[in-house]
């Protein structure tokens, strides 16, 4: 128990290393001050939706997003009494809650897509539908998953060029993806199947939350990468890469489940 | 072989398999099959040029590997380079390959934990293999005609492992607390729910 106590006394000193010494006291408590940055950033990406609506809007709201992410990116990553009865973290405990909510939101999706193609078949639109292009696209996100990951170990052992490789890695196959579901949405509506037919709606409401998440998490991606290079991770301080790698891996596990019932299942 | 070589011919092979793959992709499309493949052989050599980049990166800040010619020779040919304008040259394949080797292995392979606990590199490594393995799997049995039974049966047996293989190893359920594996499992009764009414609804 003592040793424990050495460890724990040692690894606090190391955090207090750069603090000056009357604000050491170990019963102060130094809140960073509040910070505005997330409603920027909030209040860019609803511009940035508003665009779909009014395109100019497109590029106000992604230039708002960039700054509020920038300036997010300047706020120190803190985890002040990070247990809820002692034993669950705040903030991943708040992820999972999260992750469960989607659940329930993808559920509706895919479920009124296998209603409507049930009901309609969808045989024409198989013609159309590029499987190969698809199959890319799901190693894509399959890959960069795993690159995730590895990021994720590489950062728990204080590797931090390992970390920011597999990050940067993870960014341009995020990129990738949404890349090629943009030609494939393309090549689609050059068939005629636009928001007029039941599959056109179906198949772009569903792929087009899914890539608003992708693209939402390349955004998240940013901000970490941002704070990486100001040295804000370290084998001590990771949940952040951990609870982006969470989001990111669901991303990944509804893109599963669309291939298949999309894609594949006839 | 030197470097050059080697790009060269790493840039050839990004212009095959775009010439071959794209127009074959684009067979059935409203698109010259020429076209299709002038714009893949271009995309895919541009593409593996963006691809040398993490390459460059790591060779540009990998350290050097050290020079085991005897030092009078080293002076000499660096005197002559110096002389002359020149880089030293006189770096084999081999150690090309090696420096390869090495810069890959320091850029990409995370180190092993400081402390004691269990370092998860090679299960990650596995469940890669396997996802990308069972996504082959399912590509393939969807050409399947005329099979015995319905398809859609295997092919969602088969994604979902592949979304509890992500679940329990990328997301770490495996690992943590139960409590964050009930928390999730709590949304599925609902989205079953929500998938059963849509269904049978009409």
């Amino acid at each position: 128990m003592s040793i424990d106590m050495e460890l724990v006394a040692d690894d606090m000193h190391e955090h207090m290393h750069d603090v000056e010494p009357h604000e050491a006291e170990p019963d102060e408590i130094h809140m960073p001050p509040p910070s505005i940055a997330p409603i920027i950033l909030g209040f860019g990406a609803a511009l940035f939706l508003l665009g779909i609506i009014f395109p100019p809007l497109l590029v106000v709201g992604l230039v708002v997003t960039v700054g509020g992410i920038w300036k997010m990116a300047h706020f120190p990553e803190v985890d002040l009494h990070p247990n809820w009865l002692t034993f669950l973290n705040d903030r991943k405990l708040g992820m999972w809650v999260f992750l469960a909510s989607e659940v329930m939101f993808f559920s509706a999706l895919v479920g009124a897509f296998i209603a409507f193609k049930i009901q309609e078949g969808f045989e024409e639109a198989h013609e159309v539908l590029n499987l190969p292009l698809a199959t890319v696209g799901t190693t894509v996100l399959i890959v960069s998953s795993f690159a995730v990951v590895m990021g994720l170990e590489a950062i728990q052992s204080d590797d931090r060029r390992v970390f920011r490789n597999w990050m940067l890695v993870t960014l341009v196959l995020g990129l990738t993806f949404v890349s090629i579901q943009a030609i494939e949405w393309y090549e689609l509506f050059d068939h005629g199947i636009d928001e007029t037919t039941l599959f056109g709606t179906a198949f772009y409401v569903t792929t087009g939350f899914h890539g608003l998440h992708v693209l939402g998490g390349v955004g998240w991606l940013a901000l970490l990468l941002l704070k990486a290079r100001r040295g804000e991770y370290s084998a001590q301080n990771n949940l952040g890469v951990e609870l982006f790698g969470l989001y990111w891996h669901f991303v990944d596990v509804v893109w599963i489940v669309l291939f298949t019932v999309i894609y594949l299942i006839h | 072989m030197d470097s050059t070589m080697l790009i060269t011919i790493w840039l050839m092979t990004g212009a095959l398999i775009g010439g071959v793959v794209t127009p074959v992709l684009a067979a059935n499309k409203a698109v010259n099959g020429w076209l299709a493949m002038l714009g893949g052989t271009l995309v895919g050599m541009v593409g593996n040029v963006v691809l040398l980049v993490p390459v460059w990166l790591g060779l540009s800040r990998a350290p050097a590997l050290d020079d085991r010619r005897p030092a009078w020779q080293r002076d000499a040919i660096t005197l002559e380079g110096v002389r002359q304008g020149a880089a030293p040259t006189g770096v084999t394949a081999g150690e090309q390959m090696q420096t390869l080797a090495v810069m890959l292995r320091e850029n990409f392979w995370p180190a092993a934990r400081a402390d004691r606990e269990h370092s998860h590199r090679g299960t990650y490594v596995g469940v890669f293999v396997a996802l990308a393995v069972i996504t082959a799997i399912e590509v393939a049995i969807s050409f399947w005609e005329g099979a015995p039974f319905n398809l859609a049966i295997p092919l969602s047996i088969l994604s979902a492992a592949k979304v509890m293989l992500v679940v329990l190893f990328f997301m770490h359920l495996r690992y943590d607390s139960r409590w964050y594996s009930w928390i999730f499992a709590f949304s599925l009764p609902f989205a079953i729910i929500v998938l059963a009414v849509l269904a049978v609804a009409d």
